[in-house]
């Protein structure tokens, strides 16, 4: 099943699913870094 | 600024990035957004492909048609590549000290992140190859690339679990990024 519409159009949901996952997780660890160093 | 090594959710010291300032850790972080935004751009720019079981004469108008726009969302993609090494490095430094003496999780991290990064690079090169090439060649082999592309895409994630699954029980054991992230 693919995205119908939209710049995402034509794309699986799962790849899309593991995609937005995976880059969400990498910038939700980068903002914590940034705002909140583990200090 | 504090230099309090951070403490583990079980009461004890993992020295948690107690070495890496917070300049440092803000630069780490830095990388890892901007990283990320590259790595996207081409989502927005670049149109969507042909299905997957289109036939190889229709990937070959498809790519032939927008071989520039794909050549230069594929650079674009691989500007971010230094700078998810700079992501991931930080993120296995911290694992690293956080984990502290006899920690083993922190190379699952890594070398799971590395083999998927490695893996990425050869799809990118593969798929550049495609969009460069695919006016001038047989639409047996752009369909055979294109599907060695989708291949690959789907293999990619395999490698990731490991460095999710290890990343979250490094989180969940110590207090080295927020529980959330775990």
């Amino acid at each position: 099943m693919f995205v119908e519409s939209g710049p995402l159009s034509g794309r699986g949901f799962g790849a899309l699913a593991a995609l937005l996952g995976q880059f969400g997780w990498y910038v939700a660890a980068s903002i914590v870094l940034v705002v909140r160093p583990r200090v | 600024m504090s230099t309090t090594a951070t403490k583990s959710r079980n009461g004890t010291t993992g020295g948690a990035a107690g070495a890496m300032s917070a300049r440092t850790q803000r630069i780490i972080g830095a990388c890892g957004i901007g990283f990320v935004i590259l790595a996207f751009v081409p989502f927005f720019v670049v149109p969507p492909g042909p299905p997957p079981d289109a036939s190889g004469e229709a990937m070959v108008a498809f790519y032939s048609a927008h071989r520039s726009v794909l050549l230069l969302g594929g650079w674009v993609r691989s500007l971010g590549d230094p700078l998810s090494m700079v992501l991931l490095a930080g993120l296995v430094a911290l694992m690293r000290r956080a984990e502290g003496e006899g920690g083993w999780l922190y190379l699952i991290f890594l070398m799971a992140s590395l083999l998927s990064v490695a893996l990425a690079e050869v799809l990118g090169a593969a798929a550049q190859l495609l969009y460069a090439t695919t006016a001038s060649s047989n639409p047996d082999v752009a369909k055979a690339i294109s599907e060695l592309v989708s291949l690959g895409f789907a293999l990619y994630f395999l490698p990731l679990m490991a460095a999710w699954a290890a990343a979250g029980a490094v989180i969940t054991r110590t207090a080295v990024l927020p529980a959330w992230l775990g």
